[in-house]
């Protein structure tokens, strides 16, 4: 990264920015060959798996990685939240480090509706070739849930993908907070991030090794 | 049922009305549901779903005859007929689907009997398929489209009669193989008439 260290601080680990954008990627690509249909179902299937996998990777950063990637930071709190929306009418919230405390809640919503569409595709079955490797294994009811799950969680999802796009480039464009050239280089202006609030670094040996472990725990599950 | 007494006309308006809000489209009504709490003081887009649901609910009960039993029950007929043509074909199919993906042992002579059984079987389609059940609250996954261009749904159907003709004569003769590809070729032709005329949730 060559950027200006004493203008610009790190706040936004390589891993969580790769993985951001690979989801964005994935997810895209998921409902692309999902609306496409049955012919290219098998693709729809692999990239389920793989973004299984990257959410998997994304929960362990939530516990163990950089201060900012971790979930007890952007937790979403109730008084938090009222008083950022509040200030934010008045004109003055001040700019979060990290996710402010309305993003907070919107990543929080997006990953668990993202979850639950991919696990929900687990237990799915087409009536032709494709089934999800459960979908045989559980009882008619639960199969049932998860089908209408599979199908239905997508409509949310897009609805808060596009919130969630409406936001960050309202505040990146219009309120000129850059967040989507933090979520690209990782860094902030020093006038928002402090000396000390800047994370040391992407501690990117132990994204590889979490990647290792779950791409082990995953193959090891023989989906495909 | 008697209609003469107005009291009770409002009464079954009025329950042929929430029965209508039940039954829209399903993905509308948790939408409209659950978005709403997520997404409260934001503003935006949720708002577009969940007025595009009320609508949806609206027309529907204004189209919807006060009482008409003898065209409900003939669509209920009609879907019976059709869900269970369906039900014998994926019946018939689940075998060769298993040999496809290696789940059972492959066989012959049961690819040919069961192909043959979907020949025949596809041959009933457009007579079970005659009904027009757009309007009627029958349960169905059948999309309107399908009354809307019948020469498409015609074309599926053929194309089913087709390839599993062909894959009927290819157990006859072929080997594993090239058995083995007629019947994915036999398996698309199922998933591209679902993917245009059978609704998804
Ligand atoms: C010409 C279009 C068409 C083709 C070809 C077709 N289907 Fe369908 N299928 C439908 C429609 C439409 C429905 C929904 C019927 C309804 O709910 O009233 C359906 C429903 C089904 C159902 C659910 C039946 C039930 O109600 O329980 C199964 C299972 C099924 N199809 C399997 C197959 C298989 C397997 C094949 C290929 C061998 C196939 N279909 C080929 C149009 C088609
Ligand atoms: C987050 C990732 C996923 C997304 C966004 C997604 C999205 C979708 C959508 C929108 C549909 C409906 C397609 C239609 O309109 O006809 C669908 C169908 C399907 N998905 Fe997924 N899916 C995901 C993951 C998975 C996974 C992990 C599997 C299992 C391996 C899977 C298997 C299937 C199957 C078999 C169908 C067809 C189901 C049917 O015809 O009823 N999906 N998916
Ligand atoms: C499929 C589409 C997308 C999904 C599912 C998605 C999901 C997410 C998630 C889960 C986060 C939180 C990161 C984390 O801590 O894990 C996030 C943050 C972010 N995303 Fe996206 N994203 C999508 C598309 C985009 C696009 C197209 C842009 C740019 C235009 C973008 C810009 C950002 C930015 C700037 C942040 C940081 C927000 C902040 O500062 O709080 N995203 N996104």
């Amino acid at each position: 990264m060559t950027s200006d260290r004493t203008t610009e601080r790190l706040v936004w680990d390589l891993p969580l920015r790769l993985f951001h954008w690979l989801l964005f990627c994935s997810l895209s690509a998921s409902w692309i060959t999902a609306k496409i249909g049955y012919d290219v179902r098998q693709y729809h299937m692999w990239l389920g798996f793989w973004m299984i996998g990257l959410l998997t990777f994304r929960i362990v950063w939530g516990l163990v990685g950089p201060r900012y990637s971790r979930f007890a930071s952007f937790f979403p709190r109730p008084r938090l939240f009222i008083d950022h929306v509040r200030e934010s009418f008045r004109g003055g919230a001040k700019q979060s480090v990290g996710h402010n405390p309305a993003g907070g809640l919107m990543v929080f919503a997006l990953l668990i509706l993202i979850a639950a569409q991919a696990i929900s595709g687990l237990f799915v079955d087409d009536d032709i070739f494709y089934a999800g490797p459960y979908a045989s294994k559980a009882s008619e009811s639960f199969a049932g849930i998860m089908s209408t799950i599979h199908h239905n969680a997508i409509n949310f999802i897009l609805v808060l993908v596009a919130g969630h796009i409406a936001a960050v480039v309202y505040f990146s464009v219009l309120r000129k907070q850059g967040l989507i050239r933090a979520m690209l280089t990782g860094m902030k202006s020093a006038d928002v991030v402090s000396a000390q609030e800047e994370i040391s670094g992407s501690r990117i040996w132990l994204a590889i090794t979490i990647v290792i472990v779950v791409a082990t725990a995953m193959f090891s599950l023989s989906w495909v | 049922m008697s209609d003469g007494n107005p009291v009770r006309r409002e009464i079954s308006a009025t329950l042929i009305t929430l029965s209508g809000a039940a039954r829209m489209k399903k993905s509308y009504r948790l939408v409209a549901f659950l978005t709403l709490p997520v997404f409260f003081g934001c503003g935006g887009s949720e708002q577009t779903a969940a007025s595009d649901a009320a609508p949806t609910a609206a027309q529907q009960v204004a189209a919807e005859p006060i009482s008409a039993p003898e065209i409900d029950r003939a669509s209920q007929r009609a879907a019976e007929v059709r869900q269970s043509v369906l039900k014998l074909i994926s019946n018939n199919f689940g075998p060769m689907r298993n040999m496809a993906r290696k789940e059972a042992p492959f066989d012959a002579p049961v690819v040919r009997k069961n192909s043959l059984r979907l020949h025949q079987l596809s041959l009933m389609m457009a007579d079970a398929f005659a009904t027009d059940t757009r309007g009627s609250d029958v349960v169905t996954e059948a999309l309107d489209v399908i009354w809307e261009t019948p020469e498409a749904f015609a074309g599926k159907i053929e194309a089913l009669t087709t390839a599993a003709g062909a894959l009927a004569e290819s157990a006859a003769s072929a080997d594993e193989a090239s058995i083995l590809a007629a019947v994915g070729e036999l398996g698309q032709k199922c998933g591209s008439c679902h993917d245009d005329f059978r609704q998804d949730d």
